[in-house]
């Protein structure tokens, strides 16, 4: 139960969104959110300014030289993308990429996108992350004054990103800096164009435009809504919320929720505190984002200050699912934005404080009893941790080195493929290494597995040795027919037996269907049909489904 | 279980506690020619509902289910066949429980053999002349190519 499976083609995509910090749970999370801090600071951002600047000015008097322009594609689209292919370093002559390609990522994330939006999501996501490896390998070799370098660079406490978290770092500075700041940019001036006053005083006094901003993006969040996958049970506003749970996380209605936004009406001086983005105010990006918004309008308030409003595009910015509805909870956000209802069915709306148990990182399974993973140091079972452990300790007597390659592996749950594949190679040397391999693993297994029961935890084995409990009792049916005697096999609607069955196993063999020593066994099984004592044990938990019978 | 029974063979049979499941190892039973054992919930009586009273949870239950099949009769070998089989991180769980309750087997009834099926995704280092002949015998399989290319995405 959790986040719903990925399909298959849509892997490539994923691998590289989830090594993102939004997507990744602690301590995963705080590790990697400490390294980018390092690295991206408001400090930082705040030394790109005059770059911004200067984007913003170029921007916008080759706007005003047109006469009439459309605000979108002339000045809200390309400044973000200019201002993060000059954070990250990207030369020049390759920023013409990055705008297709957020557009194509970006539209992973519209509801229920359709195969050929998804095809071209993937593809932009694996060519975006391979130009990125790249650059960040010649920025390893070449350092510059840019982010690259800089998320190449940073070491924290012996810690460094990977290649994979470097990109998906990337990715999400590109997705998450782009569409917000296109829409804020729209949403903010048709706000600020329908309130002809409130636009008199921000140009009037240029010191309410940071609060200005800031209410802009409260009173029309660029990002309305985000989903979450929920891994325990929760209560939110006396709504009980199941583990498994989609949430959709309405921000727009969030920032219209009374207790926390008093005002009804867009204000330049109103200061709160603002939900523009799944990680809130703390947000890396959200400092660039507002620090775009500001030079974007400290410019046009004072060049464009006697514009009409009609000069100006009333195209409106593709906010993905603009529409907050009124709050299920507390009622908020029947403000003038809400445009559409809500096409993400929440359970529970209007959650400020985001739990940490929410997240759309997958859960692990965790069986309350019998035989269960065991739990981490953060009390949680992680199919992840376990699986690594066990393949290292596979490993570790026949190739040290591999072992703790697998140890130290911060992307083991999307690349644990090579490690595998690795592992069954250094089992061919012999077929005594293979063994070794192989009763190394289960013994790790083994070792580390738990049976539950009553508040006590113990090695499965010795929970079997140990056979507390009532005994099951025994109910035996006895079958009257008479006994056969030779091997029938189901094929194709007849039941093959005698030479029939022989001439169907040569043409088997013949075809490659089954093995030479296959077809020898049922030869023997042919000559000679015998019954035995037999015990079986079957499915656990359901009969197999069509797709899992073998 | 059924071709098991068929041919006389003496059955101890672990499966859910599902009526449906249960009723369906019953019926194979009363149609074979052999004798099928199932383990009842603590308490059952065996007798009347036998479906709504037989079964066991493998994950739930190990050690019961251990210590049942430790102590199943029969006069011949035991031979101890595993075939649980889960989706996901449960298919590990499963697995750990079916190799617990095997060892276990094996260490208190000496004789005991031990039985498995193999799946289409087991992957086997072999020599690389059998891989050169596995591909050359697909490569070269005619007409049953047409037959074959929907099954190999």
């Amino acid at each position: 139960m959790g986040r719903p499976e990925d399909p298959p083609e849509h892997a490539p995509f994923w691998h590289v969104i989830r090594n993102g910090m939004l997507d990744v749970e602690p301590p995963d999370h705080t590790r990697l959110r400490r390294l980018v801090s390092r690295a991206f600071t408001p400090r930082t951002v705040e030394r790109l300014r005059g770059t911004v600047q200067e984007v913003t000015d170029r921007l916008v008097d080759d706007a005003l030289e047109q006469g009439t322009f459309d605000l979108m594609a002339t000045v809200a689209e390309p400044l973000p993308v200019t201002v993060i292919a000059e954070m990250l370093g990207v030369p020049a002559a390759d920023r013409h990429l990055l705008r297709p390609w957020s557009a194509d990522i970006c539209g992973m994330y519209e509801l229920d996108p359709s195969e050929q939006t998804a095809a071209r999501a993937v593809r932009a996501c694996q060519e975006f992350g391979d130009y990125l490896v790249e650059l960040g390998r010649e920025r390893r070799a070449r350092p510059q004054d840019d982010l690259v370098t800089a998320l190449v660079q940073v070491v924290d406490q012996g810690d460094v990103l990977t290649e994979d978290e470097l990109v998906g770092t990337c990715v999400l500075l590109l997705n998450a800096g782009h569409e917000a700041t296109v829409n804020v940019t729209g949403n903010g001036w048709w706000a600020l164009f329908r309130r002809p006053e409130q636009l008199a005083r921000l140009r009037a006094d240029p010191s309410l435009l940071a609060p200005a901003v800031e209410e802009l993006m409260r009173w029309d969040t660029p990002l309305q809504v985000f989903e979450r996958w929920v891994l325990e049970d929760l209560e939110i506003g006396g709504v009980p919320v199941p583990r498994g749970a989609e949430l959709g996380l309405l921000f727009g209605s969030a920032n219209r929720d009374p207790a926390a936004s008093p005002t009804r009406t867009p204000s330049t001086s109103a200061a709160t505190r603002t939900r523009t983005c799944p990680s809130g105010p703390a947000c890396t990006s959200a400092s660039a984002r507002r620090s775009r918004g500001s030079s974007c309008r400290r410019r046009s308030g004072r060049s464009c200050a006697g514009c009409p409003p009609s000069s100006w595009s009333r195209s409106r910015p593709g906010a993905r699912a603009t529409s907050s509805a009124a709050c299920r909870s507390c009622g908020s956000g029947s403000e003038e934005p809400t445009r559409r209802p809500a096409a993400v069915e929440p359970v529970a709306a209007c959650v400020r404080p985001l739990p940490s148990a929410v997240s759309r990182s997958p859960v692990s399974p965790s069986s309350s009893a019998g035989v269960v993973f065991p739990r981490g140091e953060d009390g949680r079972r992680s199919t992840t941790a376990t699986g690594r452990a066990v393949w290292a300790d596979a490993v570790r007597d026949v190739d040290p080195g591999l072992a703790a390659r697998i140890d130290a592996a911060r992307d083991w749950r999307t690349a644990y493929v090579r490690d595998v594949v690795d592992v069954t190679a250094a089992g061919t040397t012999s077929p005594g290494t293979a063994l070794s391999v192989a009763r190394a693993g289960l013994a790790s297994l083994a070792a580390r597995m738990r049976f539950e029961q009553e508040g006590s935890a113990v090695p499965v084995a010795e929970a079997v040795a140990q056979a507390a409990g009532p005994p099951l009792g025994t109910s035996r049916t006895t079958g009257q027919r008479e006994r056969v005697t030779e091997l029938v096999v189901p094929y194709h609607g007849r039941a093959l037996r005698g030479d029939a069955l022989l001439r169907q196993l040569d043409d088997w063999v013949a075809t490659g269907t089954i093995e030479p020593s296959c077809a020898q066994a049922l030869r023997r099984v042919v000559a000679t049909p015998r019954g035995s004592t037999c015990a079986t044990a079957r499915s656990p938990c359901s009969a197999p489904r069509p797709s899992s019978v073998r | 279980v059924t071709p098991l029974l068929s041919w006389g063979a003496h059955v101890a049979a672990v499966d859910l506690p599902v009526r449906r499941l249960q009723e369906r190892l019953l019926t194979a039973a009363r149609e074979g020619a052999g004798t099928l054992d199932l383990p009842l919930r603590p308490g059952s009586t065996g007798t009347g509902d036998v479906a709504g009273q037989a079964g066991a949870d493998l994950l739930l239950e190990t050690p019961a289910v251990a210590r049942w099949l430790a102590e199943a009769p029969g006069d011949l070998p035991l031979t101890v066949g595993s075939y649980a089989y889960a989706d996901g991180a449960m298919h590990v769980q499963v697995a750990v429980a079916s190799d617990a309750v095997v060892e276990h087997l094996l260490r208190v009834r000496p004789g005991t053999s031990y039985a498995e099926l193999a799946t289409p995704t087991d992957a086997y280092a072999v020599p690389s002349d059998v891989v050169q002949d596995a591909r050359g015998r697909w490569a070269g399989r005619g007409w049953l190519a047409l037959a074959q290319r929907p099954r190999r995405p």
